[in-house]
This record gives C-alpha cells, sequence and structure tokens, in this order.
C-alpha cells in the first residue's frame, strides 16, 4: 500500500461520502430549524413545511425564467441565486397570509395542539394541489438557456474542480478530484451565514431573546411585556425564508418537482425530534446526524477498500452497511433508536 | 331530523349522484373502498378517539394488513421454498433468539441503571442483525437465482394458498402483533414524539414491504388476489354462460356490466356486514367499564393512574386493537384492488386523507368515523372527474373569448390535482365551524 492510495481513498470519501452528506445535511438543517422554531414558538407540528420548500423552489424557478427571458445573467453566478431573494419574499408572504387566514383564528380560539396539526395538513393538501396546479406536474430544470422560440435547452452547472496538481506531483497514482457544484457551494455558505446569524439573532437581539422566552413560556413572556404577536411575525419570516433557500438550492442541486420537499418532509421531522422540540441547534445536530447516517448508512465502502488493500484482497461485490433501496428508512432508525435513549431528544426539548 | 340521518342524507346523495352521472359500477367500487377505508378509520378512532394516542403511522398497518392477503392467499412457490426455506427458517430462529434477549435484559431493570439497560437493549438489536445480515442475505440471493416452474414468480417465495377471508383474519392479526412491540418501543413517548416516531415506524415498513422482493415482489406487484365472494370476472363468466339480457333499466346498469355490479354488490355486503359488527361491538365497549376507564385515562392519564389504572398497558391495548382493524381494512383494500402494490402506499393517501376522515367525521364518535369515511372517500374521487369537466370547459370558454391563448398542455394532469385541494379545503372548513366534527361525540364528555 502506498501513500498515495491512502490519500486517493481518503478523497474519495470526502467528495462521495463527507460532501452529501453535507449537502443533504445542510438542506435538512435549513427546514428542520424552521420546524423546530414553529414547534417550540407555535406548539404543533407544521406538516405544510416541506410543501413551503417547493413553493419556494417554483417561485424561484419563474423568477429564473423572467430574468433569462429579459436578459439578465451574471455570470459566473447562477441566475436561480438572483432570483432567491423574490422567492424568500414570495414564501414569507405566502407563510404570513396562511398564519393570518387559518392559524391565527385558532391560535386566537386558544384550541389544542391537534387542530394546529390537522388544519396545516389541511394547508399541505391545499398547497400541494396549488404547486402543481401553477407548476404543472412535471420536472424542471434551473440550469439552461433559452433559444429563440422560447424553449429552453439544459445546460451545465458551473463546477468547481479540485484536481490537487501539486500532490499528484509529489505522489505518483493520486488521481482523485473533488468537484463542487456552484449550488453545493452556495448551499454551504447559505447554511453557515444562516446558523451563525441565527444563533447571534437568538442570543443577542431583543427580539430573538423574546422569542426563545415565548418558546419556554408564552404566558409568563406575555405578562413579561414582549409582543407575542411580533414574535409570531418574525417566527413564519425566518421560518418561510430559511424554506424558500432550502427548497431552491435543492432543486438547483438536482432539478425541481412537485414532489421535491415532501419527501424530505419526514427526515427534516426526525431531525428536529431528535433535536428536542423547540431547540433549534438540537435541530441542527438532528440534521446533519441524519445526513451523515443516511449517507454512511447506504455508502459503498468497496472503492475505498479496494485503494486501502493489496491488489489480490480486493473487494468485487458492494460493500454497504444496509442496501441503497434502505436509504428513506435509515433517519428513523436512528429516531427511534434516539427517542427510546432518550425520549425528549438528545437536547432534552420540550414536552407540549 | 336528527344530525346522524342528515348526514346519512348527504351519504345517500353523493352515492346517487356518483352513480347516475358516472356509472353504477363506478360508484359501487366507491362504496366497496370507502367501507374498507371506514374500517381503517374506525380503527383510528379507537387509537386516537378513545385512546388518545396520536398515531401518524397508520400507513405501516394498512401496508401490513395488505401484505398479510398476499401471504396467506397467493399460492407457495416450491422452487424458492426448497431453495431458500431452511434459510428462513434459521434466519427466524435467529430473530426469536435476538428479541428473547432483549426481552431478558428488560428484566434486569431492577438491577441495572435504565439508560445503561436501553444501551444494552440496543446494543445486542444491533448484533442481532448482523448476525442474521449474513445468512439472510445468502437465503434470498438463493431464492433470486433459484428456476421457477413459472417465469413470472421467480425470486418471489409465494404464499400459503389459503382461503382469502383467513388473509382478512391474518392482516388484522399480523398488524396487531407488529402494534404490540411497537407500542412496548414507542408508547413512553408524549404527544408529538409518539406522532412522529410511530410516523417513522411506518416509513421503515413501507421501505421494507417495497425492497424485500423475495417476500413481496416489490415494485413488480402482486397481482391477481382473490375475492371472498366470486369476483367479477366469475360473475360475468357465469352470465355470458346464461346469455340473456341482465340490463336494469330503471337503475342504469347495462347488461354488460350486469356481471361487475352484481358482484362487486356481494362484495359491499360482505364489507358492511363486518363494519356493522365492528360498530355495535365498539359501541358496547364505549359503553362498558372499560369505554369509561378509557375516557378517563385519554382525558387526564395522570387522575386515572391515581385511581390505580395501568395507563400504558391499557394505552397498549387500545394501540394494538386500533392497529388490527387498521390491518383487517388494509387486506380488504388490497383484495378489492385484486392488487398488492407496496410502493401505492404513500402518508398522503393512507396516512393524512384517513386523520382527515376521522376529523372531519368526529373523533371519538363510530358512527362519526364511518361517515367520515365514506364521505371524504365519496369527495376524494368524485373530484376529479368534476374539476376535469370544468377545467376542460373553462379552457374552451377562455379560448373562445381570447383569441390565441393556448391552455397548459398538461391542463387535465393538473386539474386532477383539485382533489387534495377540495379534500385540504374540507378540512380546514370543519375545524373551523366544526372543530369536533361533522357527528362530534356524545355525552358531553369534555372537548380536547
Amino acid at each position: 500500500m502506498e501513500f498515495a492510495d491512502t490519500l486517493n481513498a481518503l478523497v474519495y470519501l470526502l467528495n462521495k461520502g463527507v460532501l452529501n452528506a453535507a449537502k443533504i445535511g445542510s438542506i435538512y438543517a435549513l427546514g428542520a430549524v424552521g420546524i423546530t422554531l414553529i414547534f417550540g414558538i407555535l406548539r404543533f407540528a407544521h406538516f405544510a413545511h416541506g410543501d413551503m420548500m417547493t413553493f419556494g423552489a417554483l417561485s424561484a424557478f419563474f423568477g429564473t425564467l423572467w430574468l433569462r427571458q429579459q436578459g439578465i445573467n451574471i455570470e459566473p453566478i447562477p441566475t436561480g441565486l438572483l432570483a432567491l431573494p423574490v422567492a424568500a419574499l414570495v414564501t414569507v408572504g405566502l407563510a404570513l397570509l396562511i398564519d393570518r387566514s387559518v392559524y391565527a383564528h385558532f391560535r386566537a380560539q386558544k384550541s389544542p395542539p391537534v387542530v394546529f396539526v390537522m388544519t396545516s395538513i389541511g394547508v399541505t393538501f391545499i398547497l400541494q394541489g396549488v404547486i402543481r396546479l401553477i407548476g404543472g406536474t412535471g420536472d424542471r430544470q434551473f440550469f439552461f438557456t433559452l433559444v429563440e422560440n422560447g424553449e429552453r435547452l439544459r445546460e451545465d452547472k458551473a463546477r468547481l474542480l479540485f484536481d490537487f496538481e501539486w500532490l499528484s506531483e509529489h505522489f505518483d497514482g493520486f488521481a482523485q478530484k473533488i468537484v463542487i457544484t456552484a449550488p453545493q457551494l452556495a448551499l454551504f455558505v447559505f447554511t453557515a451565514v444562516a446558523l451563525f446569524g441565527l444563533h447571534r439573532f437568538l442570543t443577542r437581539t431583543r427580539l430573538g431573546k423574546g422569542m426563545r422566552a415565548v418558546s419556554d413560556n408564552e404566558d409568563l413572556a406575555r405578562i413579561s411585556g414582549i409582543d407575542v404577536g411580533k414574535v409570531v411575525l418574525f417566527t413564519w419570516i425566518i421560518g418561510g425564508t430559511l424554506a424558500a433557500i432550502a427548497g431552491t438550492l435543492l432543486a438547483m442541486d438536482t432539478q425541481y418537482k412537485p414532489i421535491l420537499a415532501f419527501n424530505l418532509l419526514l427526515p427534516m421531522f426526525a431531525a428536529a425530534i431528535m433535536g428536542g422540540v423547540g431547540k433549534p441547534f438540537g435541530a441542527v445536530a438532528g440534521a446533519f446526524i441524519v445526513g451523515l447516517a443516511e449517507t454512511f448508512a447506504v455508502f459503498d465502502w468497496r472503492v475505498v477498500y479496494n485503494f486501502l488493500v493489496p491488489d489480490e484482497m480486493h473487494a468485487a461485490t458492494a460493500l454497504a452497511l444496509v442496501p441503497a433501496e434502505y436509504k428513506l428508512a435509515v433517519p428513523f432508525v436512528i429516531l427511534v433508536l434516539v427517542l427510546i435513549w432518550r425520549p425528549t431528544g438528545i437536547f432534552r426539548g420540550q414536552v407540549l | 331530523m336528527s344530525r346522524n340521518a342528515v348526514a346519512a342524507l348527504l351519504l345517500l346523495a353523493l352515492f346517487l349522484t356518483a352513480w347516475f352521472a358516472l356509472s353504477p359500477v363506478t360508484a359501487l367500487l366507491y362504496l366497496a373502498t370507502a367501507l374498507a377505508t371506514a374500517v381503517i378509520v374506525l380503527g383510528l378512532n379507537i387509537q386516537w378517539g378513545y385512546g388518545g394516542l396520536f398515531n401518524a403511522g397508520v400507513l405501516g398497518f394498512v401496508a401490513l394488513g395488505g401484505y398479510a392477503v398476499v401471504l396467506v392467499s397467493i399460492p407457495p412457490v416450491p422452487e424458492a421454498l426448497d431453495a431458500g426455506g431452511s434459510g428462513l427458517l434459521s434466519a427466524a430462529i435467529k430473530l426469536g433468539v435476538t428479541m428473547v434477549a432483549i426481552y431478558a435484559l428488560a428484566r434486569l431493570h431492577a438491577f441495572l441503571p435504565n439508560s445503561l439497560l436501553r444501551g444494552a437493549q440496543i446494543l445486542v438489536g444491533i448484533a442481532g442483525y448482523i448476525w442474521l445480515k449474513g445468512e439472510l442475505d445468502l437465503t434470498i440471493r438463493a431464492i433470486e437465482t433459484a428456476a421457477t416452474a413459472d417465469p413470472s414468480m421467480r425470486g418471489f417465495v409465494g404464499g400459503l394458498g389459503l382461503p382469502v377471508l383467513l388473509g382478512w383474519a391474518v392482516g388484522g392479526v399480523l398488524a396487531g402483533v407488529i402494534a404490540w412491540f411497537i407500542g412496548k418501543i414507542t408508547l413512553g413517548l408524549r404527544s408529538d414524539y409518539l406522532a412522529i416516531a410511530t410516523l417513522g415506524i411506518a416509513e421503515i415498513i413501507r421501505t421494507f414491504l417495497k425492497n424485500a422482493d423475495w417476500l413481496t415482489r416489490g415494485t413488480l406487484t402482486v397481482s391477481p388476489i382473490d375475492w371472498p365472494v366470486p369476483t367479477p370476472r366469475d360473475v360475468n363468466a357465469l352470465l355470458d354462460r346464461g346469455g340473456g339480457d341482465y340490463s336494469v333499466a330503471w337503475l342504469d346498469i347495462a347488461s354488460e356490466q350486469a356481471g361487475t355490479a352484481l358482484s362487486r354488490i356481494m362484495f359491499i355486503a360482505v364489507s358492511a356486514a363486518i363494519l356493522i359488527a365492528l360498530v355495535l361491538l365498539l359501541e358496547r365497549a364505549l359503553a362498558s367499564p372499560w369505554g369509561r376507564m378509557m375516557h378517563s385515562i385519554r382525558d387526564n392519564d395522570t387522575a386515572a393512574a391515581a385511581m390505580g389504572k395501568d395507563v400504558v398497558k391499557r394505552q397498549l391495548e387500545v394501540f394494538v386493537l386500533g392497529a388490527v382493524l387498521m390491518g383487517l381494512g388494509g387486506a380488504m383494500l388490497t383484495s378489492l384492488n385484486t392488487l398488492f402494490d407496496p410502493s401505492a402506499y404513500l402518508p398522503p393517501r393512507y396516512t393524512f386523507l384517513i386523520w382527515a376522515m376521522l376529523i372531519v367525521g368526529g373523533s371519538g364518535n363510530n358512527l362519526g368515523a364511518v361517515f367520515g369515511a365514506i364521505f371524504i372517500y365519496l369527495l376524494w374521487e368524485m373530484s376529479e372527474p368534476i374539476s376535469q369537466f370544468l377545467f376542460l370547459n373553462g379552457a374552451a370558454v377562455l379560448q373562445a373569448m381570447f383569441e390565441g391563448w393556448e391552455p397548459p398542455s398538461d391542463l387535465e394532469g393538473r386539474a386532477s390535482q383539485m382533489r387534495v385541494i377540495v379534500i385540504g379545503l374540507a378540512l380546514l372548513v370543519t375545524m373551523r365551524f366544526a372543530p369536533r366534527g361533522v357527528l362530534p361525540e356524545r355525552q358531553g364528555l369534555r372537548k380536547r
């Protein structure tokens, strides 16, 4: 075994394993933080969160289309990112509209949580219908060039390539590369900035501290003079913005589908519950645990293994912990195990 | 007129609309499906309405019930059993040993701190999985490669080849047994934690059934599955031999539909008998001391525990009982469709829609659950043709008004999405104006 092969194995692991886990973990984190904030402050499981993400992605797609039609294009920034602020605004608008027209009534009635859960399921149904009604049932690509008759041709994503030439000069046989596409890079940057910003907001600002207070004890927060209405407003603003960012970046990384985020909803809930209800950074931890677990449970270790052992010991068949088809079940196995170990999540969340 | 009578008339009106606007056989199919679904909703009513357990994993039990029909009624594939039978048996023994070990650990709770015990149980479980996996992988490969006389059955172990009605019963039993294990693990959890845990376990069950091709044929699906009564094909063959004219003019039944209609009516009769028996039994249970005890646990479990009631045990009881009905309903649905397709079990259709049925109908009230199931199911099916009609005509009108306007090419596909919007609206309207459902729980028990 040569040192170059060890490097090969490491870089391969980084490229195919860690990077994918970080990507899906970031998406989950952006969604799960919103879910756990709503859980903690409004006190219900918001089942429509996944569809808010899809809605954000759809509005970003229409924004991208419009920008391209106007001929606006700033290289090398993907046009989808230019449309993102508008998509976030539209998604926040939708969230506030739903809150005012549906949830506010039940809040005023002081309805029990199950009423909110059921209404959020109703909202999910309606949103899924509306999304398909205006966006159609097909898939849509974010990377395209417009040709004259208005047709869209697929275009390759801008990408960063690290081929570590300086390493292969020193070590014979080192040939692995790391590839990060523009949406992935944007995702990592946005996630880091958003989570850092959220941390500062929740710990340093008056409003953020107010949000935590309402999450801990609403009545006590109210008589201490905290404006609960404003806290609710900002919960939706933060949740909606993060949902739009996550949905759009996921759609840019793969493609827009009407069921884009509904598939993510269950793992995101697993992440939020795993971290403990009402604990934003518990949700982030849960999200990355889920992302890592589902990536590495189905990760095929064969290539890494073959780099590390002599040729005659090479494995021919896949070396995965569980078959790839079971990827979707992995987060829930972890969730159930965590809940057996700690019934209110890793960071001891609230019981509503 | 009582509320129940109005509700019944509403259902009759919807049914007759389907009968005359669509077709008699379609309306009968909708009704048969609605009755089977009503059994599932009754099961959820036991868990939530009687027991206050937030089970968001309905689809797992429905799918298990569906699989049980395959297990019981599909003929075995002898070649696959020759190749893998002994391996499956030894894997099952290993699974049993692992579970006994986990159970034995639980008996040690007097000597070990709880966290250590849980950790040890999880470790034993993982060790058991690894121990079992090697053998199971080999067995599955043997089954998949065994040559079969019927090439379409290759890689599938088949079932037992017994009558399908037994499969319905086994559907309930299988779902109940699995629910006992799930309840043992999760019923210590509170409200939302329980909901998400059950949601997750249902996903695990679904993923397993979808991918265990050797056991369920996965995405290849299993069909045909038998009916407990003569299927439309049987009855049609019989009528063809008779050769007469079987049309019923005043009921709008054409001669070639008569066999299908007759067969579906027989299916509906069996389903309705099961449903009525269940409702009567459940009403009796609810009025018994057991029912009052369940109410007290649901409304205040601390007080009930202080009175000496074993809350966890009773909750496990209702969880299992509810799951039995869900399994039975799932088995009936699979039989009705004559098809077991594990990838069709999706949360919106088999968990959220079931919840919508219970909430709209009125949780805590068995008649409400039955009403909700039939009403929402008919609404779900009928909103599609109605919106297709409205959309296509609307598009034609718009095209006439604005020249050069082209409707989107996938207009029909988009119109079919109206059904989820209709159900969502029905749910929201009910929550707003009748939060306890159309037929609320009786006796003025305090609302939740």
